[in-house]
């Protein structure tokens, strides 16, 4: 099993089920997951005033589905959850829900499973017992684990940008006030791109109108890990309020996986509030903090 | 509570059946670098007669150069590797999980079978 954390979800899946699909929007949104050959498991969210009336959703929500053509309905519940199986396509689908106060979230659970198996009800029951809605930890934080980045980021910076590409994953917060951004990446198959230093290659994740100030490296558990810190060249109107903008920024590659890991952020020099920390993980040894 | 009808019908295995094969009218030039060049024949568009023919030159060859990772997934396409396959192999080399590689490999075995460098055999 594998553990997966998005926004306030923590949730645990069968190795081989990986996040295809998935939403930022922390208010409502979806993330669906597939094995090799098909989408197994969707998990929806959606913030909503107070409980819903389960009985009443089920039953309207199978009638839609018979409209539907879903055929074979029945409900089915695992406490807390209630729902609906039935054939939808010739494939055996489960939906289920349930109200989780914490966070006043309504979410929807769906499982597809293929063409002419029988569902599992007894998989469903094990992976809807570690759904949990988490708060942040005692520093305001929260845990993101997905596409292989582990990484503990301020409740408060929700994410802002999330691309996938083959080998190379980048998720990137900022605080709502647009102050504060920290990204962190995850890129493989280096030895096809990476024909540079490594710490050549991080001074060129500076932008351009950033000066480096200081330049470090360290090696930690294994891991060589190079450090910059820049300053914004020509601070711009924004900074002369919000004080100059600095950028420090990590990169290393794990020898576990052999990947590189990349985490930066980007914040004004003396903000008004300390900045919250902002942890980056590879491997059980190993864990690069901001 | 909504219906994921968009994800019921995915799926996935006929693509992973296919079994991509080298185009054997195309022309093969290997560097013995790690890197190779097909030349690939082109038809003659229909506008291609006179007088449009005179002004717009007609190229009957085009070439591809494959970057050594391009090569070693060109090299798989022997008609015997389903594309399945090309992707566990890709997985397997490079440590990327399944669908990392199935997405990174699928692409490219489409940009070189529009390009007409490979085609793919589908099953029944």
């Amino acid at each position: 099993m594998q553990t997966w954390s998005w926004n306030n979800l923590r949730f645990a899946l069968p190795d081989d089920w990986e996040m295809l699909q998935f939403s930022r929007n922390p208010e409502a949104g979806r993330c669906a997951f597939a094995d090799r050959y098909q989408y197994r498991f969707e998990i929806n969210w959606q913030v909503i005033g107070g409980p819903p009336d389960f009985q009443r959703m089920v039953g309207d929500y199978q009638a839609k589905l018979a409209t539907d053509g879903v055929k074979d309905l029945r409900p089915v519940q695992h406490a807390p959850w209630y729902g609906v199986y039935g054939m939808d396509h010739d494939t055996p689908v489960s939906r289920y829900g349930a109200f989780f106060p914490l966070g006043s979230l309504l979410l929807e659970v769906v499982f597809l499973f293929p063409v002419g198996d029988k569902p599992n009800h007894a998989l469903e029951g094990r992976l809807l017992d570690q759904i949990q809605v988490v708060e942040p930890d005692d520093n305001g934080l929260l845990r993101w684990k997905a596409f292989g980045l582990d990484a503990l980021v301020s409740a408060e910076h929700p994410l802002a940008l999330c691309q996938v590409h083959t080998a190379h994953v980048t998720m990137s917060f900022h605080d709502k006030e647009g102050h504060v951004q920290e990204t962190m990446g995850r890129h493989g198959m280096v030895d096809c791109w990476l024909d540079i230093p490594l710490v050549n290659w991080l001074d060129a994740q500076i932008p351009r109108d950033y000066s480096i100030i200081l330049r470090q490296n360290e090696i930690n558990h294994g891991h060589q890990v190079f450090h910059v810190v820049a300053r914004r060249r020509r601070p711009v109107l924004k900074d002369w309020l919000w004080g100059t903008r600095h950028m420090e920024a990590y990169a290393w590659i794990c020898p576990a996986d052999g990947r590189l890991r990349f985490m930066s952020r980007t914040a004004p020099q003396s903000p008004k509030r300390p900045l919250p920390p902002f942890l980056l993980c590879c491997c059980p040894d190993h864990e690069v903090s901001l | 509570m909504s219906a994921p009808a968009a994800n019921v019908r995915f799926d996935w295995r006929p693509m992973l059946r296919a079994k991509p094969v080298h185009n054997i009218a195309a022309e093969i030039r290997d560097r013995g670098d790690g890197i190779i060049t097909v030349i690939v024949k082109n038809k003659k568009p229909a506008y291609q007669v006179p007088p449009i023919s005179w002004f717009v030159p007609f190229n009957p060859k085009r070439e591809f150069t494959l970057d050594p990772v391009g090569t070693q997934v060109w090299k798989w396409c022997d008609g015997e590797n389903t594309v399945e396959r090309i992707v566990e192999l890709f997985m397997e080399r490079y440590g990327l999980t399944f669908h990392e590689a199935r997405t990174g490999v699928t692409d490219y075995l489409r940009t070189l079978m529009k390009r007409g460098v490979i085609a793919a055999i589908m099953e029944n």
